[in-house]
């Protein structure tokens, strides 16, 4: 009777046991690698949306399989959610947030004046028929893009001409040249939420 | 005797739960001939075209249309593009995911109708991917674009598909052309208007639903000056 006891304990011992293992089997690595600095990145349960971690620097983290999406957070960046699936495998997720709407609003106050200045060495015969307006940065100021409006007897509606700067090496150079609508298949190098922005309606 | 009996008979009883439990955490249903629609419930057949819920052209099974009509048909408007719809999503799993997935299926939660644009979302095989689309029908019931929305830019970006031609106005003309053997490539819309009307144009493009962006567009009579 004894001997029965000790074997029906050791059967449940190994129930048990393998029920943590197949647990355990189900919870994968989720390497971050945080790009750039001044900012943290916090990691929510896509179900629950209950906040599971949180972190400013490069990090390694056990999650179990299933949704799960981030956010970075901070005062310049653009704190949107990013869904991640954790399946079977581990995983690597680097993050590199674009700067928040209100900070890019700010620098494109400070390059508005180079970028006017590259459009008008650019074109200098036909540019003063133009207006100059509502310059908008992308990414991390890198890109931008702006309009140029026909200037017209006030009883016609205007062209408007739209365009998109990229800075390379501390240097403004035209990326699109102005034109009155911009396709994506004919610059395919600048990035897609920049050509949608610029295509919408002045 | 006895507790050698024992020994055995627990063993092989523990071997059994073992394997059960073995097989309980790493079995996964795979996809062979028929496949339950996560979303539908449907019966999917996996074989091209045996199912009702695909429609009479040839590809992948597209689960939920039969549902997307009833629920056109019950906000009365027209169910008249839901071939189209099916065309236009077997086209993009050609062109952009190369048919590596067995299905594909517009989901009907969280389907909205409003007006004349279907938003829904739309799920790659029986996996946990989805993306938002938007189907956009033209007053006049001549014309409809639809546009799967890959934000993450995972396969392609955003994709394209206008089924019949977008109408015109006295004071600008559109057209297209498109090429329905090469998916992939743009989509290029024709406009005649004087200056006063070129925005105008762009704008009956945007109010349909669109981003000039996804298409190349060419207005006639007219030259940039900045080029």
């Amino acid at each position: 009777m004894k001997k029965f006891i000790i074997i029906l304990i050791a059967i449940i011992i190994v129930i048990v046991g393998i029920f943590i293992l197949v647990d355990q089997l189900q919870y994968k690595s989720v390497a971050l690698t945080l790009k750039g600095t001044g900012y943290n990145v916090e990691i929510y349960d896509s179900v629950s949306s209950k906040k599971i971690f949180d972190t400013g620097t490069n990090s390694s983290l056990r999650l179990k399989a299933g949704n799960y999406y981030y956010k970075p957070t901070g005062p310049i960046v653009d704190n949107s959610q990013t869904s991640f699936v954790v399946t079977s495998t581990d995983i690597a997720i680097t993050v590199d947030p674009d700067y928040s709407a209100n900070h890019l609003a700010d620098l494109a106050k400070n390059e508005t004046k180079a970028i006017n200045s590259i459009l008008q060495t650019a074109y200098p015969k036909v540019i003063s028929k133009y207006t100059f307006k509502n310059l908008n940065l992308y990414k991390k100021g890198e890109w931008g893009a702006g309009y140029l409006v026909q200037i017209v007897d006030p009883r016609q509606d205007p062209d408007i001409y739209r365009f998109v700067v990229h800075k390379v090496n501390d240097k403004w150079i035209v990326a699109a040249p102005p034109q009155i609508s911009i396709s994506k298949n004919d610059y395919p190098d600048i990035p897609l939420d920049v050509l949608y922005s610029v295509n919408d309606s002045l | 005797m006895n507790n050698k009996r024992l020994i055995i008979i627990g063993s092989v009883v523990a071997l059994f739960i073992i394997i059960g439990l073995v097989l309980l955490g790493i079995y996964k249903p795979t996809e062979k001939d028929k496949v339950t629609d996560r979303d539908t419930g449907e019966t999917v057949s996996l074989i091209p075209d045996s199912t009702g819920a695909s429609s009479d052209l040839s590809g992948i099974p597209v689960v939920g249309l039969s549902d997307l009509t009833q629920t056109i048909r019950s906000k009365s408007s027209p169910g008249l593009y839901t071939n189209y719809i099916g065309t236009a999503i077997r086209a993009f799993a050609k062109s952009r995911l190369d048919n590596k997935f067995t299905t594909i299926t517009i989901r009907p939660q969280g389907t909205e109708i409003e007006g004349l644009v279907i938003k829904s979302s739309i799920r790659l095989g029986q996996s946990d991917t989805t993306l938002p689309i938007t189907i956009t029908r033209s007053g006049n019931n001549k014309s409809m674009v639809l546009r799967i929305v890959d934000k993450d830019n995972k396969y392609g970006g955003d994709y394209v598909y206008i089924a019949q031609p977008i109408s015109s106005s006295k004071l600008y003309s559109i057209d297209y052309t498109h090429d329905y053997k090469s998916v992939s490539d743009p989509i290029i819309i024709t406009i005649t208007a004087s200056t006063s009307y070129r925005e105008a144009a762009l704008n009956y493009i945007r109010d349909l639903g669109f981003s000039p962006a996804d298409f190349k567009i060419i207005f006639t009579k007219y030259e940039n000056p900045f080029k």
